[in-house]
């Protein structure tokens, strides 16, 4: 049932330096979450996402980057998902 | 012949009849106007009028015109007087002047007043601060977010919402369970 969505979610921690990614609906029900990603974030990233989007509403949805000295998050929406992906600093 | 004589006597009798019932009206009428001031009957008056308000308005209104003129004069002047009483003129009051040692004392009571008076509340932290300019216009210049993250995060949000898409409840067994019931 879920089987392709978490190829996917595999897929993208496979990826180097990523160590966590989430994904979640418009309403920010957790769909699916891995690594240092945690499930009660997915409700503060779709917020995020949809604060970013009101910035220019005509454009299509802007990517968010949430960066410290040594660790990034990336926000991104598409649709009605909404997805972020953990990354160490290469 | 007859007739006419009768009806001439008749005339005669009738006029001097009449004369004497119109004289005699008249007579009672006068006489009840004589005594009307005494005599309380349909023509007395309810409410008796004070002589005064009768005869003063007369004296009044001959002798008024030239003597009137210096009371309505008097009247004007005090008018004048007491709105020129009640009236502030700020303008010729001239610049409020303070004597620079009463200046300096209400300057030392203001100010310790202000001293007693509680501190405003410090001002609630921030949670997103304005940075200062230098490290703002660092920051701006720095090259934004790399291609290789930007189609990482683009295409592994494709990827989700189109697994999500094919998202599909599969029947393994029947919905419908019978119970067990002995």
């Amino acid at each position: 049932m879920e089987k392709d969505l978490d190829k996917v979610i595999e897929e993208i921690m496979s990826t180097p330096n990523v160590n966590g990614c989430l994904v979640a609906d418009h309403q920010g029900l957790c769909l699916a979450s891995k690594g240092s990603a945690h499930v009660d974030s997915a409700g503060v990233i779709v917020a995020i996402s949809e604060q970013a989007c009101k910035i220019q509403p005509n454009l299509k949805p802007p990517t968010v980057c949430l960066e410290t000295d040594k660790k990034q998050c990336l926000i991104q929406r598409h649709g009605t998902i909404t997805g972020a992906i953990y990354k160490q600093k290469a | 012949m007859q007739s006419d004589e009768e009806d001439s006597a008749l005339h005669s009798c009738f006029d001097s009849l009449k004369s004497a019932v119109m004289g005699c009206c008249y007579s009672i009428c006068h006489k009840e106007n004589d005594t009307q001031e005494n005599i309380v009957n349909e023509r007395t008056h309810l409410l008796e009028v004070p002589e005064q308000t009768q005869e003063t308005p007369v004296p009044v209104a001959s002798a008024s015109t030239p003597p009137r003129k210096p009371d309505e004069q008097s009247a004007l002047n005090r008018i004048l007087h007491e709105t020129a009483t009640n009236v502030i003129d700020v303008g010729a009051l001239g610049p409020y002047a303070l004597e620079p040692g009463a200046y300096s004392e209400r300057v030392r009571a203001y100010t310790a007043r202000v001293a007693l008076a509680p501190q405003p509340p410090p001002p609630a932290p921030r949670l997103l601060a304005d940075v200062p300019h230098a490290e703002r216009t660092g920051l701006l210049a720095r090259p934004g977010l790399p291609n290789g993250d930007r189609d990482l995060i683009t295409n592994a949000v494709k990827k989700a919402a189109a697994a999500i898409s094919e998202l599909r409840v599969e029947h393994h067994e029947d919905l419908v369970v019978p119970f067990r019931v002995p």
